[in-house]
C-alpha cells in the first residue's frame, strides 16, 4: 500500500507545483478596490438617500455582471423565457438585486475590506476571500466569486461564512427562483410579479 | 410513549439511510420526498406563529426587559450543559467536553445557578451539541427532510436525537419529595419560557425568511446547511473541495 501512496503524493505535489497561480494580485486588488468603493458609497455622510442609492448602483453596475447573475438565478428558464419576458425579468431583477445588496451591505456597517487570499477554480474563475471590518468589532468573512470576461473582471456571487456555514447568495436565490418557476409551470409573469412585490417592500426599508 | 416514538422514528431513519446520501457539493440540498405534506405543515406552523406565537412573544418582550430575557436565556442554556457534555463525549471531542464541563461548573457557581454566562466572560465560549449531531458523526444519514407541526424542520435522525437527548437530561428523571408534580411544572415552565425567549431572539430571522421569494425552500436549505455546519462543529470544509463543485456560471447562457 505504502508503495502506491508515495508516488501518488509525489504526483499530487508535482501537479500542484505545475498549476499556474491564476488569481493573481490583480484579481485580489480588483476586489479590494471595488468592494471598498461600494462600502464607501454607503458610508459617505455627505450623500442623501437618493444620491447614496445612485452612487451605490453605479458602483455595483461596474462591479458585477447583473445580466449574468440574473440568468444564473433562473437556470434553464433563461432559455425558455421569450425575449420580451427575459428583458422585463432582467429589468426587475436588477432593481431587486440592487435594493437587496444596498440594504444588506448598509446593515453590516462595514468600514474596510481586507483581502486574505484567493483560490482558483479555473483560469477565468476565482474566489477571493476577504474580511469586512465592522465598527462593532464583529468582522465578517465574505468571499467573492470573480470571473474574467473579455479581459475584465466581474463579481458574480458573494458568500457569507456564518459559523462555518458558507452561504452563496446567488445559489440560494437561484434555488428559490427555480422552485417558484417549477411550481408555476415556468411562468415568467409569476416570478416578475413576485420580484416586483419584494422590491416594493425593500424600498420601504432603505435608510432615509 | 416517548420510547415508542423514538423507536418509530429510528425505524424510519434507518429505512431512509440507503436512499439519501449526503450531498457535500450543495449543503442546502436535502431529499424532500414528502414535500406536499411538509408544505402543509410549514403553512400550519406559519399560521400558528402569526396568530399565536408572535403576538404572545411580542407581549412577553414588552413586559420583560432585555436584561431579564438574557438571564432567562443564560439560565436555560446552562441547564442544557449535561446533554451537551454527554454528546461531546460520545463524539470523542475531549477538548469540547472539557469546555462544557468548565462552563457548567463556573456558570452554576460564579454565574449564580446559571443566570449569568460567567464562563463566556472568561473566554470559554458556548457551543451546542445534540444526539442528532452525534448520530451524524457516527455515520448515520439524516433521512428525508420533514416539517413537523409546531416542532418545525427536522429529519428522522434529528427526531431520534431529540428523544435520546430528552432521556440524557437529568431533569427528566428528577423527582421532588413532597410535590410529585413539580418536575412536570418545571419542564412546562422551561419549555414555555425557552420557546418565548427563542421566538423573541429569532424575530428578525423570521421576518427575513418570510421576505424570501420561496420561504419554504429557503428554510429547507438553511436548515440543511446549518445542521451540516453544526455537525462539523463550525469547521470549514477543505477550501479546494468547497469550491470545486460550485455550479458553472454560464452553463445556461447561449
Amino acid at each position: 500500500m505504502k508503495r502506491l501512496i508515495s508516488p501518488a503524493i509525489a504526483l499530487a505535489a508535482l501537479s500542484a507545483l505545475a498549476m499556474p497561480a491564476f488569481a493573481d494580485a490583480k484579481t485580489e486588488a480588483y476586489v479590494q478596490k471595488n468592494a471598498s468603493e461600494v462600502l464607501a458609497s454607503l458610508n459617505d455622510p455627505s450623500l442623501n438617500a437618493d444620491e447614496r442609492t445612485a452612487k451605490f448602483n453605479a458602483y455595483m453596475d461596474k462591479f458585477t455582471d447583473m445580466e449574468a447573475v440574473a440568468n444564473f438565478a433562473i437556470g434553464k428558464y433563461a432559455r425558455r423565457f421569450t425575449e420580451s419576458e427575459l428583458a422585463e425579468y432582467h429589468k426587475v431583477f436588477r432593481e431587486y438585486a440592487l435594493a437587496v445588496y444596498e440594504i444588506q451591505l448598509d446593515a453590516y456597517r462595514g468600514e474596510a475590506v481586507v483581502v486574505k487570499n484567493s483560490v482558483d477554480r479555473s483560469e477565468t474563475d476565482s474566489i477571493v476571500n476577504t474580511v469586512i471590518k465592522r465598527q462593532d468589532g464583529q468582522d465578517m468573512d465574505v468571499r467573492w466569486r470573480v470571473l474574467t470576461r473579455d479581459g475584465g473582471y466581474q463579481v458574480v456571487d458573494v458568500a457569507l461564512n456564518l459559523d462555518g456555514n458558507l452561504i452563496w447568495l446567488g445559489i440560494e436565490q437561484r434555488a428559490q427562483f427555480i422552485a417558484l418557476l417549477d411550481r408555476t409551470n415556468g411562468s415568467a409573469k409569476a416570478l416578475i410579479d413576485k420580484i416586483n412585490g419584494m422590491t416594493t417592500k425593500l424600498e420601504g426599508e432603505k435608510r432615509g | 410513549m416517548n420510547a415508542r416514538l423514538a423507536a418509530t422514528a429510528l425505524a424510519i431513519s434507518l429505512g431512509a439511510c440507503a436512499t439519501t446520501p449526503a450531498n457535500s457539493s450543495d449543503p442546502g440540498a436535502i431529499a424532500d420526498p414528502y414535500e406536499g405534506f411538509n408544505r402543509q405543515m410549514f403553512a400550519f406552523n406559519n399560521g400558528v406563529d402569526k396568530y399565536a406565537l408572535s403576538p404572545v412573544a411580542g407581549a412577553y418582550k414588552t413586559v420583560t426587559p432585555e436584561f431579564a430575557r438574557d438571564r432567562v436565556g443564560d439560565f436555560l442554556r446552562n441547564l442544557e450543559s449535561p446533554v451537551i457534555f454527554v454528546n461531546d463525549v460520545l463524539q470523542a471531542e475531549p477538548s469540547r467536553a472539557a469546555d462544557t464541563f468548565y462552563r457548567f461548573t463556573i456558570n452554576t457557581t460564579v454565574g449564580l445557578v446559571g443566570l449569568w454566562d460567567a464562563a463566556g466572560h472568561f473566554g470559554i465560549e458556548r457551543h451546542s451539541e445534540d444526539f442528532g449531531q452525534t448520530l451524524a458523526v457516527w455515520g448515520v444519514d439524516s433521512g428525508p427532510y420533514l416539517v413537523m407541526p409546531l416542532l418545525g424542520p427536522t429529519t428522522p435522525r434529528d427526531m431520534v436525537g431529540k428523544g435520546v437527548d430528552y432521556a440524557f437530561d437529568p431533569l427528566t428523571w428528577t423527582e421532588f419529595d413532597g410535590d410529585p408534580d413539580l418536575d412536570d411544572k418545571i419542564a412546562t415552565g422551561r419549555g414555555v419560557l425557552g420557546g418565548l425567549n427563542a421566538r423573541v431572539a429569532l424575530d428578525d430571522e423570521i421576518k427575513q425568511l418570510n421576505a424570501q421569494p420561496e420561504p419554504y425552500i429557503a428554510l429547507r436549505r438553511i436548515y440543511s446547511s446549518q445542521r451540516q455546519a453544526e455537525i462539523r462543529n463550525g469547521r470549514s470544509e477543505d477550501e479546494t473541495e468547497l469550491y470545486e463543485d460550485l455550479p458553472d456560471f454560464d452553463e445556461f447562457e447561449e
